[in-house]
């Protein structure tokens, strides 16, 4: 492994902020980066993220470690695949049989690329810099059911292990002869082969995750006093105000721009 | 055979029992393994998303939808077609989820995420990239018949068959 893809303990300035906070800033790139229609923009974001990562202590190293291993794989895969696809425009410039390149198809991978790098690197700068306590109590602070916040941060927690899981069927079932290369239809059968097994490998987690959360009173009435108290300043409820009046305006500026309203 | 719900399924209101919680869980982290694992082909207009076969489990366990509904959202985000993919893509999932949880036979347990994903995803991606609406609504339709219906059903069928959730989870 020699990464660790969840939260790193640290007291730089953006560990000690809140993460409803750090929640806020997220919602800018994404809104900011959606809201403007520039191509460098999402480029410039992630600068942007990585000058913020190297404010916070030592998380540098595991982020660009993930980001290598598990962010430009995807990233590629998706420039390359919507390189071809991309039905816009007209201009080929590029043929080979029925695969053709166009001019916006470059332009839109190279857009959609980076707009995933920022997606994958924003969310990657809030959960290693932010304790998964502290997000989910701030969370239902708000108002957010602990059921529901529970869900998806302990989605996000499982998903390395269950990349590893899947990785590890996939390579048992082709020792056993499964055929996964080939045409779309020999991966449709192999399919069923590989969901099953994680599907049934699952069980025992499910288990042991449900005794561990019965063991911390999870499935008690009644809202929890927690022993965590977590900090907020005026600066920062002040700050986070002043995003989210800007986010409205960015999104209203783009409906208008667009016609949508007025 | 096509198989009727015994029971009322009252498992998704909130808030969860911990074993629907953790079930859930495990449930939308697989989703987003088989949706970034097999990326490119599962983003898009133009996608053949394997962890859609995953929507026929809140036949079994009405539970499951709040696991898929967290499940696209977390594989959307990564997915970065924005904001509008992330929060209506997974409200599609989970208003498709809940559809399954009520259908009252075994063959029409797929077809929720079949209509909504195919009318629904279509609307807003038609808007945002221009693509022509019928056009995605017929490829989505035909991606989500063949991975829901070819795949889920007998998936279905089987988990049933071995009364997968009940034998080994809720006991």
């Amino acid at each position: 492994m020699g990464y660790r893809t969840s939260f790193i303990p640290g007291n730089s300035p953006i560990h000690r902020l809140n993460p409803l906070t750090k929640l806020v800033i997220l919602m800018l790139f994404i809104i900011i980066m959606f809201t403007v229609e520039w191509i460098h923009l999402p480029i410039l974001l992630f600068l942007l993220i990585i000058v913020l990562i190297s404010l916070s202590g030592r998380v540098f190293k595991d982020f660009f470690k993930i980001i290598l291993k598990l962010g430009l794989p995807l990233i590629l895969f998706v420039f390359i695949f919507q390189i071809f696809f991309y039905q816009g425009g007209e201009e080929v410039l590029w043929e080979f049989s029925i695969l053709k390149i166009r001019l916006e198809a470059i332009i839109f991978s190279y857009l959609l690329g980076s707009r995933i790098l920022v997606m994958i690197s924003s969310l990657l700068f809030f959960l290693l810099t932010t304790n998964p306590s502290h997000i989910m109590n701030s969370l239902i602070s708000m108002g957010f059911p602990p059921t529901l916040s529970f869900i998806f941060l302990s989605t996000l927690n499982i998903f390395p292990y269950m990349q590893s899981k899947a990785n590890s069927i996939l390579d048992a079932q082709k020792s056993r002869g499964l055929e996964v290369e080939g045409n779309i239809l020999v991966k449709i059968k192999s399919i069923i082969p590989l969901i099953a097994p994680l599907l049934f490998g699952s069980i025992s987690d499910v288990e042991q995750r449900a005794l561990a959360l019965e063991a911390r009173a999870f499935s008690t009435p009644g809202s929890k006093t927690s022993i965590l108290k977590i900090k907020d300043s005026l600066l920062q409820r002040i700050f986070r105000i002043i995003v989210l009046i800007f986010c409205l305006l960015l999104i209203l500026y783009r409906l208008i721009l667009y016609k949508v309203i007025l | 055979m096509s198989f009727r719900r015994n029971s009322k399924d009252e498992s998704f209101k909130l808030p969860l029992s911990a074993k629907d919680a953790a079930l859930a869980s495990v449930i939308g982290a697989i989703y987003v393994v088989l949706t970034v694992g097999l990326a490119p082909i599962s983003y898009g207009p133009i996608q053949f998303r394997i962890s859609e076969v995953l929507t026929i489990l809140p036949f079994l366990r009405a539970s499951t939808m709040w696991g898929l509904f967290a499940g696209c959202l977390i594989a959307n985000y990564v997915g970065g077609f924005g904001p509008w993919d992330i929060f209506l893509g997974s409200l599609c999932t989970l208003i498709a989820a809940y559809l399954t949880s009520k259908m009252p036979s075994i063959w029409l347990a797929p077809l929720p995420p079949v209509i909504i994903n195919a009318f629904g995803v279509s609307s807003y991606l038609s808007i945002i990239f221009g693509v022509p609406y019928l056009h995605t609504v017929l490829y989505i339709g035909i991606s989500e018949t063949i991975i829901c219906y070819v795949l889920g059903l007998p998936l279905l069928y089987y988990l049933k068959k071995q009364n997968f959730l009940e034998e080994y989870i809720f006991k």
